[in-house]
Order: structure tokens, then C-alpha cells, then sequence
């Protein structure tokens, strides 16, 4: 016996005896019954919301309150989609011999041809992936090259069905994250102008999110991260995102001092500064803020991402991890009280961080 | 048959593995009922989907997974090795022995883990993990390569250094 097959065999062995309890397949209906009428509500919602929208808009454009059909928003013309027949799939990186392409003509077809697809990004319980597809059409690229030379794609794939769709500004400018069970945020930039937020989905759907004033900042459902610059500033900036309304409103806070966001921020909002020992906290719809008692020389803090003990953390605490700039571990600053105390704590060794946290409460 | 007949046929059978694998993938029973219930709630949900995908246990083992990977997500739930958690076991395994496996699957990474127990309890090819988990075939290869250094280490003092030792690739 090989030694991986001694250990695969001992981990089976494991697996085999552990006792799993006896629990009614009916629960388990009943839990999916619940989960259908949960969805069903939220469609009902949103299909209410449309029919609304629509009747309005009729309303408004033809004088007599007549009945003429409103016409379906065409497809956008980078838009494709191509139906698969069960499972979503990989599309071929190969060009295919019966298409070429006009010199200069990028479109997402060809990107996605003759281009390097990026990795499939994780499949949701709703089997939603994406993947981007990107085209250097320079000499060189590097990471600083622009949307002139770096061509970009994106596509969306769920339940057999996949939307290829354009992304503008290159890979420098372009940013995309899993936003919910049918659809993805992509924001990118067209030429000169600002920013663009679009939710697309496998089934063609494009949703452009019309910015609007910034809001208070209050954790919710719809408040994501964005990285503005995913791989070269690690900036991170937090929105308030309504799909029903089409909007997108960038909350109040402090962000060319917030270098990073604690990933929750539906549900409590928070994070560190640069280099100055600074932590900000929402409460009551304004962000708070503290000067951390940072002892090590040129100190260096970020969110802690060790091991906490089980069920220790919950909204309202926070632990900041205060570094050498060699990246060794000094101390945490600890508070468990949305930020009306903090303790300081020694720590060299992160092993130790989960007891030590344990024992503040 | 009806949704609820094939769906009830479908957790009596496979329920008490779902449970096994999701209790290695979590490094804590409490939480792999959680993760199960969730998972077969979504399956429900999705009946007509999934068994006409033609392959239940893949979609099952795709929600049990990115379940596992939502949790992971929020890190108020974050998991511990901190904290003594006992595995229910049946009889026919040395408590020591168990211990021992137990500690030492529940000290890798999450994302070690995963590839581990997709790898080699749901014997998916190195192919077949990286697309379920969304990574490249090379992170596959090198986090299984890591784990297995790991568990190798964490195990050879239970069970012998002659046993288990062997060239880390």
C-alpha cells in the first residue's frame, strides 16, 4: 500500500463509520416546499413591479390609454446567445473556420474565438457561472494595457443557456462579481466616460443601473464591494444596488481613506484604513471611526482573517490584525461592542488568536 | 412518479452520504445538517431541473459544495479549529484512530479540504473538480498535493512515520 493510498484509505474509513442522523425525508419536502413559496413570493413582487412599469409607460406614450402592444426591447448587437442543450458548457477557444472577422472588428464572438478564457467562476445553487474571455490585439500587453489593446468578454452561463456580452476598458477598467441567483454585476468603462454597471443574465438580459446620490451608509440586502481597480490599487468601494428600481448608489462613506471592507456589508459595515491605524464603522447611518493604539513601528493593519472560535463572530465585532511591514502578526485589536470599547492584544502567533479571543466573551 | 415520491426516494437513499461528506467538508456536524438541509431544500426547489439534467448526484454534489462555499462566505460562520467538536461515529473504528483523521481533515484550509473530498470520497477526476469548484486544473493538482503533505504530517504520529511516510510531491 502506497502511502496517498493510506491515507485516501484512512479518511474513507473515516467517512464510512461517521453516523449521520435519522432524520424524516418529509422534513426535507417541507423545507423545499417552503424555499418554492419563498421564490414564488419574491417573483410575484418583482413581476408586479414590471406590470406596473409597463402600464405606465403605455400610459404615457399613447394619448387614448389605447391597448397597442408594447414592443420588446430589441438585442443589444454584441449580444449573443447560443441554447445548449443540458448542461453549460465550455465554449471552444478555437476560431471557428467558417467566421472571420473584419480587421479591428472585436466583437464577443471573436473575442471569445480567437481570445484566452479566464477561469469559470464558481457555479451558484442556481448553476449560474461566468467566465471572461480576453484579446490582446497589441504586439505586447501588460497589466497597464488599455481597452485599445486588451479586448474583453463576458459570458454568462445557466441551466443550458449561456449570453455573451461586451466589456469596454479592458481588463484594467472592468470588473464583474456574482450579484444574485440570475444574474451577474459587470461594471466596465466606455471610451472617457464614467463607469458603467450593467446586470446581465444567461438568458440575454441586460439591466444598465442608472447611478444615483449617494446614500446613507446602512448594511442591507443589496449593499455590495466593488474593486474599481481589481488587480492593481485594491480599492474597494461599497453601493447600494435596487434591481427592481435599475439603480445604483454609492454609499456615504469615506472611501479614499477605507482601503478594505469586511465582506458582510449587508449586514454590518466595516473596515480599515491604508496605513494610519484607522478603523470606520457604520452606526445610525453615519460612519464612526478610531485611531487604533497601533505600537509596532510602521504598523501595517488589515481585517483579521485567521480562525476564530465557533459562533464568535457576529455583527457588531471587529478584529483588526496589526502587522509588521514584513507581514508578521503583532497584535489584534479587538471590539465586541460595535466599537464603544477596544482592547489591544498582544498575539505573535495566530494559533493562539482563537483562544485569546475566546476568552474576551 | 410525482416530484415528492422521486424526491423522497431520492434523500432516503443518498441523505446518510450527503450528511458523511458534508461533515468533512464543514469539520463540524452541527453545521453539515445545516448544509445538508439547505442543499436538499434547493434540490426540491429545483426537482425538474435537476433530474432532467441526467445526472442528480452531480447537480446534488454542485448545490452541497457552493452551499458549503456560501456559508464560507459569511464570515460570522466562520469555522474553528479552535473548538473540540465530536463526530458521531458508528462502532468499528478505534476512537484514537478517528481522533486522529478527525483533527487532522479539519486542520486544512476549506479549500484543500474540498478538492480532498471531491477527489477521493466522490472519486472526481482532477478535470471534474476543478470545473465543480470553478478552479484551474493547476490549483487542483497543487491543492491536493498540499493536503496530502499535510495529512501525512498530522497523521504520522498516530499512526507510525514508517506507514506514512513517503516523498511529499
Amino acid at each position: 500500500m502506497t502511502t496517498q493510498d493510506d491515507i485516501i484509505t484512512r479518511l474513507v474509513e473515516l467517512h464510512d463509520h461517521i453516523e449521520a442522523p435519522a432524520t424524516a425525508s418529509r422534513q426535507d419536502v417541507l423545507r423545499g416546499e417552503r424555499l418554492i413559496r419563498r421564490r414564488r413570493t419574491l417573483s410575484a413582487l418583482a413581476a408586479s413591479a414590471a406590470v406596473v412599469m409597463t402600464v405606465g409607460i403605455a400610459q404615457a406614450v399613447l394619448p387614448d390609454g389605447g391597448s397597442a402592444l408594447v414592443p420588446a426591447p430589441q438585442p443589444s448587437p454584441s449580444l449573443a446567445t447560443s441554447p445548449s442543450p443540458s448542461t453549460p458548457t465550455t465554449p471552444s477557444t478555437t476560431p471557428s473556420p467558417a467566421r472571420s472577422w473584419a480587421s479591428g472588428e472585436w466583437t464577443p464572438e471573436r473575442i471569445r474565438a480567437e481570445g484566452s478564457p479566464g477561469d469559470s467562476m464558481p457555479t451558484t445553487e442556481s448553476w449560474l457561472s461566468w467566465r471572461q474571455y480576453t484579446l490582446c490585439s497589441a504586439a505586447q500587453c501588460g497589466p497597464f494595457s488599455d481597452g485599445k489593446d486588451i479586448h474583453v468578454a463576458l459570458e454568462v452561463t445557466q441551466d443550458g443557456r449561456s449570453a455573451l456580452f461586451e466589456v469596454r476598458g479592458g481588463t484594467h477598467e472592468s470588473f464583474a462579481r456574482h450579484f444574485d441567483e440570475d444574474s451577474v454585476l459587470v461594471q466596465d468603462r466606455v471610451g472617457q466616460g464614467p463607469r458603467r454597471t450593467r446586470l446581465v443574465g444567461a438568458d440575454g438580459g441586460v439591466q444598465e443601473l442608472q447611478v444615483l446620490e449617494p446614500v446613507p451608509p446602512v448594511p442591507g440586502p443589496g449593499v455590495v464591494v466593488i474593486n474599481t481597480a481589481p488587480a492593481y490599487t485594491g480599492t474597494d468601494d461599497v453601493f447600494l444596488v435596487d434591481d427592481e428600481a435599475g439603480t445604483l448608489r454609492p454609499l456615504d462613506v469615506p472611501d479614499e481613506e477605507i482601503r478594505e471592507w469586511w465582506p458582510d456589508v449587508d449586514e454590518f459595515l466595516w473596515g480599515v484604513s491604508y496605513n494610519d491605524c484607522r478603523v470606520f464603522w457604520a452606526a445610525a447611518g453615519t460612519m464612526m471611526s478610531r485611531t487604533l493604539d497601533c505600537q509596532a513601528a510602521t504598523p501595517i493593519i488589515g481585517l483579521y482573517t485567521g480562525t476564530y472560535p465557533a459562533g464568535w463572530l457576529r455583527p457588531g465585532r471587529m478584529v483588526v490584525g496589526e502587522y509588521r511591514p514584513s507581514g508578521a502578526l503583532v497584535a489584534v485589536h479587538a471590539s465586541l461592542d460595535r466599537g464603544a470599547t477596544w482592547a489591544r492584544i498582544a498575539a505573535t502567533d495566530e494559533a493562539a488568536v482563537a483562544t485569546i479571543l475566546g476568552q474576551l466573551g | 412518479m410525482d416530484r415528492e415520491a422521486e424526491f423522497t426516494a431520492y434523500v432516503a437513499a443518498r441523505r446518510a452520504k450527503l450528511f458523511r461528506t458534508a461533515c468533512l467538508l464543514c469539520g463540524d456536524p452541527h453545521r453539515a445538517e445545516d448544509v445538508v438541509q439547505d442543499t436538499l431544500a434547493r434540490l426540491y426547489a429545483n426537482w425538474a431541473r435537476a433530474s432532467r439534467a441526467d445526472n442528480v448526484d452531480g447537480y446534488v454534489r454542485r448545490i452541497l459544495v457552493n452551499s458549503h462555499y456560501s456559508d464560507r462566505r459569511r464570515p460570522w460562520r466562520r469555522e474553528t479549529v479552535a473548538t473540540v467538536v465530536e463526530l458521531p461515529l458508528k462502532p468499528g473504528l478505534a476512537l484514537e484512530d478517528a481522533d486522529a483523521i478527525w483533527s487532522a481533515i479539519r486542520s486544512l484550509p476549506p479549500g484543500q479540504r474540498k478538492v480532498v473530498v471531491l477527489r477521493f470520497l466522490w472519486d472526481r477526476s482532477v478535470e471534474g473538480t476543478a470545473e465543480d469548484l470553478g478552479i484551474s486544473l493547476g490549483t487542483v493538482k497543487s491543492q491536493t498535493s498540499d493536503a496530502l503533505a499535510s495529512l501525512r504530517r498530522a497523521l504520522a504520529p498516530q499512526f507510525g512515520t514508517t506507514a506514512l511516510q513517503g516523498e511529499e510531491r
